[in-house]
């Protein structure tokens, strides 16, 4: 959950120490673990309200009084992730990167929990101009990119071996390389591409939390996506 | 919130299915960066090299991490041979395309081939296969190279007796 990797990314060692800045921590590209890149996103997106207000002091009175997750787009704060080299820009019509820096995005947004996560609509979209130009308060309300190019294919089989789900058979027969995550909503996601499957480490405060739970209860809800 | 519980059950497991192997499977997992950095009974970051993967948290006399032993709690317990998809609410698609996934992948090398029991009946028609086969061969082998033998030594008789 959000609340936990906040807890855990702010505490890492290394580049988030006090002594090392944004800037350092930037630089340290090779050595940055999946957990960092989120906060990374998160501080592309605090500092960038300021500077797109800096840049362009007249459009900015228009935009006053307005908060930033309504008036910013995806499409900017892509380009600023490029810019600073916190993602590396996808090439044009590259619908799996996108989908994955919009996960990104979505995680990074739910450390903030500015909305609620309740009641997404799934509106359609075409072209990636059109997610580019959406603003992040609708990107959040919008669930469509979650199904987007990431439809997997489903078994049709009604049933399955339960031997078949072990971790030995996962990896001697499937390859895959098994992750632990920190989000309950990316247990037993697969990545084909990169053969890795993850899995929910924090079962045990999942068991303890009525938030978690409620949160299962939702994705039951939304039947998962 | 039970159905988490019966995903790591599903899980954590080894072919065997035997307490001390399905740790085994479990200790191979990769450690998380975060619980090296913050494991209480160790001063300081674990470093790849002394905590690279969950075995190091799994060490005798040293009490384990709650969420270790949480995770830990469900290995022993019996699962039926298969399961509904349909019993599965939250990760029944997850599982899904896990399924679908390891459908696809074609076991390699004699190890893989081995470790693949998915379809038992095949598994078992292939290696009686190899080895009733191989069997076969080095009995004809041996039977081939008593026969030459057998064959020198009788021409070797005739030129005897013909001295």
């Amino acid at each position: 959950m959000g609340t936990w990797v906040a807890l855990i990314g702010l505490r890492l060692p290394g580049p988030f120490s006090a002594k090392n800045g944004l800037g350092d921590s930037l630089s340290r590209r090779n050595l940055r673990p999946r957990e960092l890149r989120h906060i990374e996103i998160l501080l592309v997106l605090l500092e960038l309200p300021y500077m797109s207000a800096k840049s362009n002091a007249k459009k900015s009175s228009q935009s006053e009084g307005h908060f930033w997750g309504e008036t910013l787009t995806v499409g900017e704060v892509l380009d600023q992730c490029y810019r600073l080299r916190v993602l590396s820009r996808p090439k044009k019509d590259d619908w799996q990167h996108y989908y994955h820096y919009i996960q990104e995005l979505l995680k990074t947004l739910e450390l903030l929990a500015l909305w609620p996560t309740a009641n997404r609509f799934t509106p359609c979209l075409d072209s990636i101009r059109e997610l580019a130009s959406m603003k992040l308060s609708t990107m959040w309300h919008t669930s469509s990119v979650n199904d987007l190019p990431a439809t997997k294919p489903l078994s049709k089989i009604e049933n399955f071996q339960c031997r078949e789900m072990s971790l030995e058979m996962l990896r001697k027969v499937g390859h895959l390389e098994i992750q632990w995550t920190e989000y309950i909503s990316e247990h037993l996601e697969l990545d084909s591409e990169n053969s890795s499957l993850k899995i929910f480490w924090f079962g045990f405060a999942a068991m303890a939390s009525p938030i978690i739970q409620f949160v299962c209860v939702r994705l039951i809800s939304v039947a998962f996506y | 919130m039970q159905e988490l519980s019966t995903t790591y059950s599903l899980l954590f497991r080894s072919q065997k299915d035997r307490h001390y192997e399905n740790l085994l499977q479990y200790a191979l997992l990769p450690a998380p960066l975060w619980l090296r950095a913050l494991y209480v009974n160790v001063p300081g970051t674990l470093s790849d090299e002394v905590a690279a993967n969950m075995s190091y948290f799994l060490r005798e006399g040293v009490p384990r991490v709650s969420d270790i032993e949480y995770h830990l709690k469900h290995i022993d317990t019996k699962l039926p041979p298969t399961e509904l998809f349909e019993r599965y609410q939250i990760w029944g698609d997850r599982l899904r395309q896990l399924k679908a996934y390891m459908d696809s992948q074609k076991p390699g090398g004699i190890r893989g081939l081995w470790a693949d029991k998915r379809d038992s009946l095949q598994w078992y028609t292939f290696w009686a296969v190899i080895i009733v086969g191989g069997a076969s061969v080095i009995l004809s082998i041996m039977g081939l190279m008593v026969s030459i033998v057998h064959t020198v030594g009788t021409f070797k008789g005739l030129e005897s007796m013909e001295d």
